[in-house]
């Protein structure tokens, strides 16, 4: 198991390396010139050249990749080309940000998805399933960022009870800043039930029908219990190999809600960095991403075994 | 705007921490952080507008972006104009409590042109443009001579430019022992206090201030730090602004043309314009058919009703002009005020007149939040389109943008310029070589020859002059279309007193005062 | 416990499924021969009206008709997301049987470009190749298309993999077939009932991830109407004209929900799992 795991991070380090050299050379062959955007209209040749060669950028790419790589190796992600910060802190504060949401809205939705997608099984073809699935399958189909409008419609500028847009940290005053996460989750934590019940729904269908199950009912087994130790185990796998997924779309992908919710969340520092041609904070961004992304992948394959039983056999 | 002043004043709280009302403190919203400290080396506008409180040069722009005083109690040119004598106000304290001599300001100015400052005003005065001075020599304790290798009318006008930092006249305390920048010791009415990186910037006022005779102009004349903490915080969402605004958190902020038709009725609030130094309008490539042909940029220029395009694409807020000098300029005159009437029918008989066979013709435009440009592209396409040009809007990234700007590779595109003080560097922006420089629009010899002739004429009747001729050379010829200047819209709270938006796009803290 | 298959709900869902699709379309295809106002045309003094009789859905920010716009974004949007669908499928089905059946250096090689573009952010992949290929729509196809092949190639090549070995491939081996024959008889068809499935679900990860893309600023370039990009507008002025934002985001809830039921039929018909 543990070998497993050496070797899965091992064969991960090529990927990351190519997606490395992808990233500088994909945001570089993008028409727009950092120097100049910091410059605006008032750019001349003599200060476009000054401010390449501070910032490196009159170097050949070989050099400026060997230059960023090997500094990155050493930890220092390098410094923003427009505000002159250092963008490793800056990546771990806007990450924080954005764990924060949708961590609390996996946690809340697979709470409220687990049971429902089950129940819906169980009951597989009553009224009440068929409105469970309907009502899911109706969730699945609004866009997060349509939701997050909606929700702000409603609560920000029909009713008034929370706040449109801006941000608190939390650790700057805890209610307030629960206030403005609070849309943002609800968005998510609507948006993924959807997925997270339906998928619950068919894996505990699947394995309703294996045999042990109609064992474990022969011997006379309440059906909660069928439920609860029997069928919930097996049928977790999917869906937890789906939280995963979700979590690493999330993570990285929840530029949209940040941007309805105007969060200060890692999407919009990498949609900003692109947007302004930041080099350095576009990679590292997108470098943070990608290893999230398979750590958190590495990490699922981990405790997947542990829910499925034919994986474990394997 | 009803809507978001539901939001409990309770929730803005966090942002601007305890206290916001407090008698001696003004709060000032800032859409982007500072860029560093240092005047005139690493800067944007939001740097230069900060700057400009806490340091003062010798020279400054007055409202009407002509030069005026500051430092210098008054200066005189030689004769054969190459010789500044500038004569200090005595009695001037830095924020250490010193107190300002000649030795200083020549200190300053070799910080300054040292390489090493990367200060990004050096090649302006080094000999790289027509400009170099060759020498600055403190007479006495409260004289200062500057050299110039020639006479250049620009020399004032590029020592007053606030994003050269005015040329600060700043204290050897600002770095520390390695020569590194520290903070700016400088003679403005605020202090740098405090500056919390991307949350804010904490000014204080120096009491020490000794504020000129004249009322308040531009960046010169009287100046009083009137205000015990000036707290300008860096919130990037327009809309928490508003929230801010509404609840009391934030006193003083610039704002969206949009934002302004939401706080209209807002009570509490009130909101001022002031037309600035930026100015909008649609960029021609003139070296392709069709539009090489001055006849049918002309025809695209009486197709555009430029009263409709500046109303339209600023909620009514702009005041149209096909000038490049602003409205509010001492140089803008009878003669600016003509440019182009509105005539579709005029254009679609220039239209046929050079042959133009409904080619296509591509407007670029960004959506940046802060400028019209396509509200003004997609406004001018409509009404070329009812002219008969087969016009075209391609929206891009603004980097991409900036990109073809900067290779010349468009047709037409809606742009907007950054703000110049002086007439001579307003048409520099624009006029130039495009073999050498291809983002310069109109590629004249005569214009270049007229510009020419500005840089180096004193006199203000004969650069008059100069400007008109411009006007109507560039009215004739059509390389670009000016359609209006940008507008600084401020709401503030009115319990503030005193302010009030300019020419220039940054707010001006001093001489404002809050009352209860 | 017995519960009795009921196929009407598949059979539902189907009918209700490609209803909506087929209104859509309808639109979109009408929306290219008649509006009811010119989509791009501005009307500065009819600005943010309301729905009313003359324009049913109301106008935006510059007059325009918005119930014109929808028309014509649905055209756009949908081609895109069948465009997609086809780039992703016929690639991935390439990439999966050659990875499949030949395995080794080229299996590994095309795990590897699939890893790499798994691990990639879409938005940047699609700015990238947006802003190479010029702002258009098949810049939004190309990147859209090469961030979801990665599934059809797993797919494919865990089906391949699985059979390659299987009874009767190996018994048409005997039989003296040729892997081609071998390939096209056998194996692609079985591959077909999991890719439908797949391509089913693949367009309603396009039409939500172009509406993203637009959103942001990234996708389709306006004054071009996608309802991405219209939605994106609509937040300058939320509190004014909600209508702005409810009627485009209705449109992609519409086409996702007439996707969503109609891939739950295909899934429910063609998944050998879920057949009893």
């Amino acid at each position: 198991m543990f070998l497993h795991l050496v070797r899965r991070i091992g064969s991960s380090i090529p990927t990351l390396i190519l997606v490395s050299v992808l990233i500088f050379l994909l945001i570089r062959l993008v028409p727009g010139d950092p120097a100049q955007l910091l410059l605006g209209d008032l750019a001349t040749e003599q200060s476009l050249a000054r401010v390449r060669q501070q910032m490196g950028l009159d170097l050949s790419y070989p050099q400026q990749y060997l230059i960023w790589i090997s500094q990155v190796l050493q930890g220092d992600f390098g410094h923003s080309i427009q505000t002159g910060q250092a963008i490793a802190p800056m990546i771990i504060q806007r990450f924080g940000v954005t764990l924060s949401i949708v961590l609390v809205a996996i946690v809340i939705a697979s709470l409220i998805a687990i049971p429902i997608g089950m129940i819906a099984a169980w009951k597989q073809n009553s009224r009440l399933d068929v409105g469970l699935v309907t009502l899911a399958t109706l969730l699945l189909s609004i866009p997060s960022f349509w939701m997050g409008l909606l929700l702000l419609l409603l609560f920000g500028l029909q009713l008034g009870w929370l706040p449109v847009v801006g941000y608190v940290s939390l650790r700057e005053d805890f209610h307030t800043g629960l206030l403005y996460l609070i849309m943002p989750i609800i968005t998510l934590v609507l948006v993924e039930s959807g997925t997270l019940v339906r998928m619950m729904r068919s894996s505990t269908l699947e394995v309703l029908r294996l045999d042990y199950i109609s064992h474990a009912r022969a011997k006379g087994v309440g059906e909660a219990m069928v439920l609860a130790r029997h069928a919930f185990p097996n049928a977790f796998g999917p869906t937890l190999t789906l939280m995963g997924i979700m979590l690493g779309n999330l993570l990285s992908g929840i530029a949209v809600v940040e941007t309805v919710f105007t969060l200060p969340g890692l999407g919009r520092l990498l949609v900003d960095g692109i947007y302004a041609r930041d080099y350095p904070v576009v990679q590292g961004c997108m470098l943070f991403i990608a290893s999230l992304y398979i750590v958190v992948n590495i990490g699922i394959d981990a405790i997947h075994p542990l829910f499925d039983p034919r994986v474990k056999d394997a | 705007m009803k809507l978001l002043a539901c939001i409990p004043l309770l929730l803005l709280c966090g942002l601007t921490s305890a206290g916001a009302a407090a008698n001696d403190t003004i709060t000032v919203a800032m859409n982007a952080d500072i860029r560093s400290t240092q005047p005139g080396v690493n800067r944007d506008g939001n740097t230069d507008g900060v700057m400009m409180h806490i340091v003062e040069g010798l020279v400054g722009y007055r409202e009407d972006g002509s030069v005026g005083p500051m430092l210098a109690q008054s200066y005189e040119v030689s004769d054969d104009g190459r010789t500044y004598t500038f004569h200090l106000r005595q009695g001037v304290r830095f924020h250490n409590g010193e107190t300002m001599t000649a030795e200083h300001v020549v200190w300053s100015w070799n910080r300054w042109m040292d390489p090493d400052t990367q200060w990004r005003c050096v090649s302006d005065f080094d000999g790289s443009s027509d400009l170099q001075v060759t020498e600055v020599t403190a007479v006495d304790d409260h004289t200062v001579t500057m050299t110039l290798a020639s006479p250049s009318a620009l020399f004032l006008a590029n020592m007053a430019r606030p994003d050269c930092g005015a040329v600060a006249v700043i204290h050897p305390d600002s770095l520390d022992e390695n020569g590194a920048w520290r903070e700016p010791v400088g003679t403005g009415p605020y202090k740098l206090e405090q500056w919390n990186h991307n949350r804010s910037i904490i000014l204080t006022r120096f009491a020490d201030y000794t504020s000129r005779e004249e009322p308040m102009d531009g960046y010169v004349g009287g100046k009083e730090p009137r205000i015990g903490t000036v707290r300008i915080l860096v919130i990037p969402d327009p809309a928490t602004v508003v929230a801010g605004l509404q609840a009391g958190n934030i006193d003083v902020a610039p704002i969206s043309a949009t934002d302004a038709r939401a706080l209209r009725n807002a009570s509490g609030i009130k909101i001022d314009t002031a037309d600035n130094g930026l100015r909008n309008g649609l960029l021609i490539q003139t070296n392709a058919p069709p539009l090489d042909d001055p006849r049918v940029r002309r025809a695209v220029a009486l197709a555009i009703d430029t009263e409709q395009v500046a109303l339209g694409s600023s909620e009514g807020m702009a005041t149209p002009s096909n000038s490049n000098v602003p409205i509010s300029s001492a140089w803008y005159g009878e003669v600016q005020r003509t440019g182009y009437e509105y005539d579709p029918q005029a254009a679609r008989e220039l239209l046929a007149e050079a042959g133009y066979n409904n080619e296509p013709i591509e407007i670029i435009a960004n959506q940046r939040p802060k400028v019209p440009s396509y509200d003004v592209a997609i406004i001018a396409q409509s009404m070329m389109q009812a002219a008969g040009i087969n016009a075209r809007v391609n929206t891009m990234e603004w980097a991409t943008q900036l990109d073809r700007y900067s290779s010349g590779r468009y047709q037409m595109m809606s742009f907007t310029y950054s703000a110049r003080f002086d007439p001579a560097l307003m048409f520099e922006q624009i006029t130039g070589d495009k073999t050498q420089e291809p983002r310069k629009v109109w590629d004249d010899p005569r214009a270049q020859e007229l510009i020419q002739a500005l840089s180096l004429t004193e006199d203000t009747g004969q650069r008059q002059a100069l400007v008109d001729e411009l006007h109507t050379l560039m009215i004739e010829q059509t390389p670009l279309i000016f359609l209006f200047p940008g507008v600084s819209i401020a709401a503030y709270r009115d319990r503030v007193e005193g302010f009030a938006p300019w020419f220039g796009e940054s707010p001006r803290l001093w001489n404002v005062s809050i009352t209860q | 416990m017995t519960t009795k298959p009921r196929f009407a709900l598949p059979a539902l869902n189907a009918l209700l499924g490609s209803a909506m699709i087929g209104t859509l379309v309808l639109a979109a295809l009408a929306g290219l021969l008649w509006t009811p106002f010119d989509p791009l045309a501005i009307d500065i003094l009819g600005k943010l009206q309301a729905p009313g009789a003359q324009h049913w859905l109301g106008t935006d920010e510059f007059g325009r008709d918005v119930m014109s716009r929808l028309m014509n974004a649905a055209f756009t949007t949908l081609s895109i997301a069948v465009l997609t669908v086809l780039a992703a499928t016929l690639t991935g089905v390439c990439l999966g049987i050659l990875s499949g059946y030949l395995g080794g250096v080229v299996d590994r090689a095309v795990m590897m470009i699939t890893n790499t573009l798994l691990a990639f952010p879409g938005i940047l992949l699609a700015l990238g190749l947006l802003s190479v290929l010029g702002n258009s729509r098949y810049g939004i196809v190309l990147a859209l298309g090469l961030a979801y092949c990665p599934s059809v190639v797993r797919i494919v090549r865990s089906t391949v993999r699985s059979l390659r070995e299987s009874d009767y491939v190996e018994a048409s081996r005997v039989m003296g077939h040729s892997e081609g024959f071998i390939l096209l008889r056998h194996i692609l068809p079985n591959c077909l009932a999991p890719l439908i499935v797949l391509a089913t679900s693949m367009l309603g990860w396009v039409i939500i991830s172009e509406s993203a893309l637009s959103f942001l600023g990234l996708g389709v370039p306006p004054p071009e109407p996608t309802w991405g990009n219209m939605l994106a507008a609509s937040r300058d002025n939320l509190s004014d004209a909600a209508w702005l934002a409810i009627f485009p985001g209705l449109c992609i809830s519409f086409a996702l929900l007439g996707v969503n039921l109609l891939g739950d039929a295909l899934r429910d018909l063609l998944d050998p799992r879920m057949q009893r």
